[in-house]
């Protein structure tokens, strides 16, 4: 078997964010996931078995004996994932990398950082006739587990994109007050699960990571076939290289990016649009970072 | 309409389709992966999409049917499409002897005699003709040869100047201009070599018999024998020995006798039995206008004496073809050049 998702990630993680991630996962105090669950209950003395790195070194200094800190159950902070599993994930995204892999990718930066900090991470996922969850934990295991299934549920044999119901579905089932990340592609979610939405923003910190999709068209590789993984038509080559056709599925998609952008704004969600594998992670780095000035602002 | 090399076309037609089929059942491992995209069916109702997929279709429903049609073209080209007509073994081995008596009772048959001769040169294809005419003595009016134009020229002008009622013209019932009666005496000079004879037809007959040349080849000889048979003199040959001289070097001897003039049934009776009896024919009509017929009737059992088998003469017909395979080939390469 392959190196485990997590160490994947875990590397990608290093190797691209070597300086801007370092704050993001570095002690609790800065931890990005700030606020809730952060509440400190008291100290009390360490017990063999206890975290070292809960040892509280200002008040051992001052007391002679190691104290830890004690949170309170709160600390433990909920983290869902709600991953678009539909067929269209299983395709190309627009940096030439597969939407799964950068989805895969982009849930696990979200276990790498749940890791660091100990927080509980679930999973909501899959369609109608094959719903998938998984219950928030925090061990190494179930991260990996939960990467794993998010990449066994995607692929071209899925069935379409029905983000309505992953949401209604994703509502339902996270009973608790959660941090949410939704991870789809440029097409989702669709400007008519606006009400879904906003009714999951009541209960839960929403983020959004959508994948873009790759041109359709690809006129610099007519050697390769473009097919939909939906509806799988040939699209002629003539259609390809036409400029008049590049322009106007330019301007569809401008169009379509656009509305589900201003949608996500309206809801003061944080979300992203990344190309690929390739940017995925700096892209949440940014858009983690954002969210930290908007907790400062607020 | 046939097709001599079917064959070929027919491996070219298999070929073709085994090429396709190939290509059919091998087009899924010949093709790269595809590139896989997803939410690109909004791309359906993009009006400049669509329309480019239409002509992209059209295109390809072009470029298949221009294959098909260059490829069938180009195989019924290689057939060889022809048509097939039966024909009889040309006649250009064949010697044709015309052997006139130009005697005062063969006046009116001569003329017509030579007209229909004439006309049936232009269908001829190279046999080659001579004419000869008698009375007492031969002349030559021009030896074997297929040059029409001369044979023609040659006949038209004897039929013309033949056209001349001699008795008439010595007893004053008849009067010619000095053109006609210079032209009449010219053509038949030298066939009065012996005075106060005529129609010496036996010597006429052997005489003409003498014109065959090219002795050692095949070749199919025949003599038409147009006579009355009415001998006024002293011939040197008997008509027995000289259609068993004609007929001993395999000539063919073909007697048109045109009626009686006075000598009546026994000048007949000796004429058919020279003839017959030397496996010859012996037509007999009194009336001029029967000559073509009878001339026809001579060719046609000739054609069936030469044991002539038919032949198949086949016409290639590659124009259709050739255009189409033309024309698929220029579709071929503008479309080519298009997704060069």
């Amino acid at each position: 078997m392959a190196t485990s998702l997590l160490t994947r990630v875990k590397a990608r993680v290093d190797l691209h964010t070597s300086n801007r991630a370092r704050g993001l996962i570095q002690g609790r105090g800065r931890s990005l996931f700030k606020g809730s669950g952060e509440d400190f209950d008291d100290l009390k003395y360490y017990q063999p078995g206890d975290k070292i790195s809960d040892i509280d070194w200002k008040a051992t200094a001052r007391s002679g004996e190691p104290l830890i800190r004690q949170f309170n159950e709160e600390r433990v902070r909920h983290l869902s994932i709600v991953a678009d599993t539909s067929s269209a994930m299983a395709a190309t995204a627009a940096d030439g990398s597969s939407k799964r892999d950068t989805m895969v990718m982009a849930a696990g930066m979200i276990c790498y950082l749940a890791q660091k900090s100990g927080d509980l991470v679930g999973l909501v996922a899959g369609d109608d006739s094959h719903p998938i969850q998984l219950p928030a934990r925090s061990s190494d295991g179930h991260l990996e587990l939960l990467l794993r299934t998010i990449q066994q549920a995607t692929t071209t044999a899925s069935p379409p994109k029905d983000t309505a119901w992953l949401l209604e579905r994703a509502f339902r089932v996270t009973s608790r007050s959660t941090l949410m990340t939704i991870i789809t592609d440029e097409a989702g979610p669709d400007v008519e699960d606006f009400s879904l939405l906003r009714r999951l923003t009541t209960r839960h910190d929403v983020m959004v990571v959508r994948i873009a999709d790759a041109d359709p068209l690809q006129p610099a590789s007519l050697d390769f076939d473009v097919v939909d993984v939906d509806s799988p038509r040939e699209i002629a080559s003539i259609a390809r290289t036409s400029k008049r056709v590049a322009q106007d599925v330019q301007a569809y998609r401008q169009a379509r990016r656009q509305g589900i952008d201003e949608m996500l704004d309206r809801l003061h969600l944080s979300h992203v649009l990344s190309t690929g594998e390739t940017t995925v992670i700096d892209d949440m780095v940014t858009m983690l970072r954002s969210r930290e000035f908007r907790h400062a602002r607020a | 309409m046939v097709m001599i090399f079917w064959w070929v076309t027919a491996l070219l037609l298999l070929a073709a389709l085994a090429v396709w089929a190939i290509t059919f059942w091998n087009r899924r491992a010949m093709r790269k992966s595809p590139v896989l995209v997803a939410n690109s069916s909004y791309m359906d109702h993009i009006p400049s999409f669509v329309r480019a997929q239409r002509t992209a279709r059209v295109v390809r429903v072009l470029q298949v049917a221009i294959a098909v049609i260059g490829v069938v073209a180009a195989s019924l080209l290689s057939g060889r499409i022809a048509s097939e007509r039966i024909e009889t073994p040309d006649f250009a081995s064949r010697d044709i002897v015309l052997c006139l008596d130009v005697s005062g009772s063969m006046y009116e048959y001569d003329t017509e005699i030579l007209q229909t001769f004439a006309e049936m040169v232009d269908g001829f294809e190279g046999e080659r003709v001579a004419l000869s005419i008698f009375n007492s003595t031969s002349r030559t009016v021009f030896p074997l040869t297929n040059d029409y134009d001369l044979i023609h020229r040659e006949l038209t002008e004897g039929a013309e100047a033949i056209d001349f009622d001699e008795f008439g013209y010595r007893l004053g019932t008849r009067d010619y201009d000095d053109e006609k009666v210079r032209k009449y005496v010219d053509f038949v000079e030298g066939t009065r070599g012996i005075a106060d004879e005529a129609s010496i037809v036996p010597d006429g007959l052997a005489s003409c018999g003498m014109l065959f040349d090219r002795a050692e080849e095949d070749r199919s000889r025949s003599i038409i024998f147009a006579t009355d048979n009415e001998v006024n003199g002293s011939p040197i040959f008997t008509l027995e020995e000289a259609a068993d001289s004609v007929a001993r070097r395999d000539i063919t001897l073909y007697t048109f006798y045109p009626g009686a003039y006075e000598c009546g049934e026994e000048c007949l009776a000796e004429l058919r039995t020279a003839t017959e009896d030397n496996d010859g024919v012996l037509y007999q009509s009194t009336d001029p206008d029967a000559i073509p017929s009878i001339i026809q009737d001579i060719q046609r059992t000739q054609a069936a004496a030469m044991g002539a088998t038919p032949t198949v003469v086949r016409t290639d017909h590659p124009g259709l073809g050739f255009v189409l395979t033309f024309l698929s080939l220029i579709g071929v390469i503008a479309i080519g050049w298009r997704a060069r």
